[in-house]
């Protein structure tokens, strides 16, 4: 068999607290710090103990965005992992596990004769060296790497990164059950196994989530609050900035509920901070009247919502990009807010800093729209250029006149944009009402006042276009053969797909819409007119972007790409179905 | 020492009152007007928030920052603004309906909070805006628009909520008595945490059964002296009357550390003077390579 090097998949497989996900991570810093392109993606339910978890670590030497469903090396702390998994494992591939606690039948490999077994005493080796039962793991992580004849050394500086704040001999007790698992496959294997590790020099890059990334982002982008009741798949973010909360010294706020948490991030905003908001689904369920709060006061606000698949609790520990259309609308009235739909980690880094750049200069709500895969994977990312991440500040009322008392915040200006006082300020007295409301803010029902705040309102997204530019994402060749019309994280599935389908030959190329709104309609007309076969790719039942672009442009994609199983699409799904309409 | 003798018509808008003649929330209005013109404050000094309803209303008639949010979600408003700004003097007015129905959630995690605001509720014991239907306080067995044959439910009893919830000062007053609640409005101003005061308003338009009579034959003053508002098995016996006689005054006080005084971030100034200028995450960065 060839070699295959620094290219392969690597999965683990246990039960809830098995601790899979801590290796998971692990093995990404330690092949990126090889100088390789990874991406991890886990699968879990939503339980504490038990059920079926799994993590899937992709390397290649290229930039990588999705995983593929096969693996090379499987990892397998229970039987269950076996019998959903080894039939995903490529020949030449591996089960490694503990034969002390799992005896694998050939009934449960499918009677598979092209994949090897190897038994690793995890729990022994573990054990005999005074570590717990679940430094199993690690075992399996040294187990792994000996596996892909991948240098020891490049385990120990992880390892002390991992365990460094659990003292010295925490640090050392891992390294050597590491080193235990490392050393009895390298005794024991004696066939060459087909996939290996070869550290490349590269720069230095980041693993990073897209929830990490969108917190570090909203700090950059000077996020003094954050209030947020915790739902998967945004929790971390608000755990993220609990965390940071004494290096950098904002405040983060567990609310009640998610009425009070938009409503907190309201007043913060209000009296002058940058603040913003997190949930999925159902939090922003309870957040739309807050939404209007925001956007009838003026008051700048961002909203995360990490989708996860609904309606209700519905799957709530997986993927959908179901709540377009949801936060589209979401709030009676007719206003505008602005959405971005970030597609990665870098992307949502950079979109927070914006967000919040022109929730403050417009006074306008932001809803950054992201799901389970992207909120809770990790990708090999470049380093983050925080000259690129700038402050932009704006809307204030400057140097009131003196003696003034009253002002008037909802004023008529040119573009929709009154400068704000701020509470304390004098000369700026006016009230922030949520009934419809004079130049002051005083109660009104004239049809006068109210014309002119419906349009003041409106006309602050024009504004918002001209300061946003180009809001589309274009990769890929011009004049391919496919053009895939999508959003969001579905983006990272039609990169990973484009990679496949350029080596099949195929050309083909990515229209991302990264502003849901203000929708940018002529770019995205100028695609569809002008490309050969347009493919919406959507994780959704209905389509939802498509209906928006044929909303804005009249226009329609030619084919349709859509999954709502509560997993992002895999590369070689995307791959088929082009095979099928080219 | 205030800075201008002020007059508590120097609080008034270009607005006039819309409420009903003869409603308790004129004595309320008039109260807070006095207690902040003993204050001295400007007008740009302090901020009110307000909830919706006949007492939200007053959005339009004080002079002042002013923030008239959602029904029922005035507090957290209140709340977001005050750890924002902790310099900011807040208070927040609702109603009965809109604080301890809609937003009850909300008053029973400020009362654990303990977050330095003072928070006055307009309790007529109806919703007087949406034209007299049950509230969370209307008595037991009578009727009102929603509930014809009359209200099923007992009523809440808003200040033994607040003791028991936690609240560090909980008082009642009574729209009939301005003097008296102007005392109590400045008290729970000066109270360092979160101040709760319940004003018990008659509503002459839909409430025809707590008439400012009914409540004139029943409210007494608890006397300072007499009664000892730091003990808060006394002060659940004092929350708990309710019928023949009402007690008004501080039923409970006690002096707890605010939220804002033990959140690390806060210790050394407020997150509005935190500077943007000089944001660096790299160190938090480089954790992630
Ligand atoms: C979400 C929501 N539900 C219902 C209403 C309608 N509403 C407005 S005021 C009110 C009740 C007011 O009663 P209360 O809070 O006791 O105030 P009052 O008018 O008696 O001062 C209701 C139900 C609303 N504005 N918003
Ligand atoms: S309805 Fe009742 S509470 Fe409302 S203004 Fe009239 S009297 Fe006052
Ligand atoms: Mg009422």
């Amino acid at each position: 068999m060839n070699q295959v090097i620094n290219r392969f998949t690597w999965k683990i497989g246990g039960a809830a607290g098995d601790g899979i996900m801590v290796t998971g991570a692990m093995l990404s810093k330690i092949f990126t710090r090889a100088g390789l392109w990874v991406t991890d993606y886990s699968e879990y339910p939503s339980l504490i103990r038990g059920g079926h978890n799994t993590q899937v670590v992709q390397v290649d030497e290229e930039q990588i965005f999705t995983h593929d469903q096969g693996n090379e090396i499987l990892v397998a702390l229970n039987e269950e992992t076996v019998r959903l998994h080894a039939s995903e494992i490529s020949p030449g591939g591996v089960i490694i596990y503990d034969d002390a606690r799992l005896k694998i039948l050939p009934a449960m490999i499918g009677n598979r004769e092209d994949i090897d077994l190897m038994a690793v005493p995890f729990q022994k080796i573990a054990s005999d060296l005074g570590g717990k039962d679940i430094m199993r793991n690690t075992v399996a992580l040294g187990a792994s790497l000996a596996f892909l004849d991948a240098p020891f050394n490049l385990i120990e500086g992880v390892m002390q990164d991992t365990f460094g704040d659990k003292g010295e001999k925490i640090v050392k007790l891992n390294i050597n059950i590491a080193r235990a698992g490392y050393d009895f496959v390298k005794s024991n294997f004696k066939k060459t196994f087909p996939w290996l590790i070869k550290p490349k020099k590269q720069e230095t890059h980041m693993v990073i989530s897209g929830n990490e990334a969108m917190a570090l982002g909203l700090l950059q982008g000077g996020l003094k609050f954050y209030a947020a009741y915790p739902m998967t798949p945004a929790s971390s973010i608000l755990i993220t900035l609990a965390e940071l909360a004494p290096v950098y010294g904002h405040v983060t706020k567990h609310a009640e509920d998610e009425i009070a948490a938009v409503n907190l991030a309201i007043g913060a905003a209000f009296a002058g901070v940058r603040s913003a908001t997190g949930t999925s689904g159902g939090g922003f369920c309870l957040m739309t009247e807050g939404l209007g709060l925001a956007a009838e006061t003026e008051t700048p606000l961002v909203i995360v919502n990490a989708q996860r698949p609904g309606p209700s609790t519905g799957l709530p520990t997986w993927t959908e990009q179901g709540d377009l259309r949801f936060v589209m609308h979401a709030s009676q009235g007719d206003f505008p807010r602005v959405i971005s739909a970030p597609a990665d980690p870098t992307q949502a880094f950079y979109e927070s800093v914006r967000a919040l750049n022109i929730a403050e200069k417009f006074h306008m709500q932001v809803i950054m729209l992201t799901d389970k895969y992207l909120a809770e994977s990790h990708w090999t990312t470049p380093e983050f250029d925080l000259t690129k991440a700038k402050i932009e500040q704006g809307g204030f009322l400057e140097n009131p006149p003196k003696g003034q008392v009253f002002y008037q915040r909802y004023a008529d200006s040119p573009n929709g944009v009154t400068p704000r006082s701020l509470p304390g300020q004098p000369g700026g007295v006016f009230t922030a009402n949520s009934d419809e409301h004079s130049p002051l803010g005083y109660s009104t029902e004239s049809s006068e006042d109210r014309e002119l705040q419906v349009e003041k309102r409106a006309k602050k997204l024009e504004a918002v276009k001209a300061f946003l530019g180009e809001t589309v994402v274009k990769e890929g060749p011009e004049n391919s053969d496919v053009t895939f019309v999508t959003w969001g994280s579905a983006t990272q599935s039609c990169r990973e797909a484009l990679r496949k389908l350029k080596v099949m030959g195929v050309n083909a190329n990515i229209l991302q819409i990264l502003y849901i709104l203000p929708f940018p309609a002529d770019a995205v007309s100028r695609v569809l007119k002008n490309s050969k076969k347009t493919i919406l790719v959507e994780n959704n039942f209905s389509g939802q972007l498509g209906g928006v672009i044929r909303e804005f442009t009249g226009l329609k994609c030619d084919a349709e790409l859509l999954k709502y199983d509560g997993r992002p699409f895999w590369p070689e799904e995307i791959v088929d179905f082009v095979k099928k309409v080219i | 020492m205030p800075k201008t003798q002020k007059d508590f018509n120097d609080y008034n808008t270009e607005v006039k009152p819309t409420w009903c003649p003869g409603c308790g929330d004129f004595g309320i209005w008039t109260a807070l007007r006095m207690a902040i013109a003993d204050l001295g404050w400007e007008p740009h000094d302090f901020l009110v928030v307000y909830g919706i309803g006949c007492s939200g209303n007053m959005a339009n008639f004080v002079k002042s920052y002013g923030f008239h949010g959602l029904h029922g979600r005035a507090l957290p408003v209140a709340i977001g603004a005050k750890l924002a700004n902790q310099d900011l003097k807040i208070i927040v007015l609702g109603g009965d309906g809109d604080g301890y129905g809609e937003g009850g959630n909300h008053f029973i995690h400020a009362l654990r909070g303990n977050v330095d605001i003072t928070y006055i509720v307009h309790d007529n014991q109806v919703y007087g805006l949406t034209k007299g239907q049950m509230s969370p306080t209307t008595e037991q067995g009578q009727p009102t628009s929603s509930t014809p044959e009359g209200v099923i439910e007992q009523p809440i009893n808003p200040v033994a909520l607040a003791v028991a919830a936690g609240g560090t000062f909980v008082a009642q007053g009574f729209a009939g008595d301005t003097l008296q609640l102007r005392e109590l409005i400045k008290q729970a101003i000066a109270h360092p945490g979160f101040a709760h005061v319940n004003v018990l308003q008659p509503c002459v338009t839909f409430n025809h059964h707590n008439t400012f009579s009914w409540f004139m034959k029943r409210v007494y003053k608890l006397e300072p002296g007499k009664y000892e508002s730091g003990n808060k098995l006394k002060a659940f016996e004092k929350a708990l009357e309710w019928g023949e006689k009402i007690p008004t005054g501080i039923i409970y006080q006690e002096i707890r550390h605010t939220y804002e005084q033990d959140v690390s971030e806060l210790k050394k100034q407020s997150l509005l003077r935190q500077a943007l200028k000089k944001i660096d995450i790299s160190k938090t960065l480089a954790k992630f390579s």
